[in-house]
């Protein structure tokens, strides 16, 4: 791992404090990985112990937001840091944010599968279409961290450009719910359980991206939120 | 009691900063709410023109957003300031980003808005 980013220091020991704030990222951000696969998971398998530990298992997360959160705000008031320093940090502090939210929607879809195991009668339409989405988010999502592992913002523009597929896979699945609605009303109630899944999946596309953001601003010290995808491909890839 | 008020620092300078950061919070959070109760009447009225308004001034809050941004971290780097200063500071970033999903749920609404009304039959 390339650590000539925060290795620097002429203090040892802020040199750790940043390495330990950079490694508790990394555990929160493989921790809300698998809640989201373990997620989805136990909606398409059924799994309803599976779903109540998701449910259980985002209070860890909200904690690490808060240790994190924590250690941040303490060492920007002993360190006093400046530049890429005090970058680093408040990125961090918006990085963990995303994750506390994503981390929010993955309980959603566990608990999104509590109630459709109760109403869906066996069906399993678009269990498919949602794993594939759910595969795209969690590889956006685990290429972000680890752009931020390895602190560098190469390719970033490939992870933001991911959130089109999303979207279009997002859309589709849209369509394909309302057809079933209007086919036939007794589908109504499972299809908005689905429609409350893949809009959060939708929204983990998102929140990565927006990772991806805080990372520019934190590698390049430019604000480049609410970019278009051309216009920030432009002004990355020249 | 206000901290942003207490104008108990040593430098003047510094609680005039302050107050300037207050300033932008508090104009960006009367434009989240204004926006908010127009997207809705846009919403319940199915006022197209209003919600395409909407979204052009999302905007503003997106450059309030990150003007407010810069201002506490230039704040904080050249102030160093630590105890209250420094969790002021660093709680208005996350108020700024909270009113900024507001404001992006806003334009959420907005689009459904357009979409709703776009494709309503023509003689209803």
């Amino acid at each position: 791992m390339d650590n000539s980013k925060i290795a620097h220091h002429i203090s040892e020991n802020f040199n750790k404090e940043l390495e330990d704030i950079r490694n508790s990222v990394l555990t929160m951000g493989g921790l809300v990985e698998s809640q989201i696969e373990q997620a989805v998971k136990a909606l398409a398998s059924g799994d309803m112990e599976l779903a109540e530990l998701v449910i259980k298992q985002d209070n860890q997360i909200d904690e690490l937001e808060m240790a994190i959160d924590a250690e941040c705000t303490q060492i920007i008031a002993l360190r006093q840091p400046a530049a890429f320093d005090l970058r680093l940090l408040l990125t961090v502090l918006r990085i963990i944010n995303e994750l506390e939210r994503v981390g929010d929607l993955a309980e959603r879809i566990a608990k999104t599968a509590i109630y459709l195991s109760n109403n869906s009668e066996g069906r399993t339409d678009q269990y498919y279409e949602l794993q594939h989405m759910s595969g795209l988010v969690r590889d956006m999502l685990h290429r972000a961290l680890d752009s931020f592992a390895r602190m560098s913002v190469d390719n970033i523009t490939d992870i933001t450009g991911s959130d089109e597929h999303v979207d279009r896979e997002y859309a589709s699945i849209i369509r394909q719910l309302i057809t079933q609605m209007m086919e036939d009303p007794r589908n109504i109630t499972r299809s908005l359980d689905m429609l409350w899944t893949v809009r959060a999946l939708e929204r983990i596309g998102d929140h990565s991206r927006y990772i991806c953001e805080h990372l520019i601003y934190m590698i390049k010290g430019e604000d480049v939120r609410h970019l278009t995808q051309a216009e920030l491909e432009l002004k990355m890839n020249g | 009691m206000n901290r942003f008020n207490s104008a108990t620092h040593v430098s003047a300078q510094f609680d005039k900063e302050l107050e300037e950061i207050r300033e932008k919070v508090s104009a960006m959070g009367d434009l989240v709410g204004q926006q908010l109760a127009l997207v809705i009447e846009a919403f319940t009225t199915g006022n197209v023109d209003l919600a395409m308004q909407v979204l052009k001034q999302d905007d503003t809050i997106d450059e309030y957003e990150a003007a407010i941004d810069e201002d506490c971290a230039t704040v904080i780097a050249l102030r160093q300031p630590t105890g209250h200063d420094l969790n002021l500071l660093i709680s208005v970033i996350k108020v700024a980003n909270e009113l900024e999903s507001i404001a992006a749920k806003v334009e959420g609404i907005a689009d459904i808005t357009i979409q709703l009304n776009n494709s309503l039959p023509a003689d209803t």
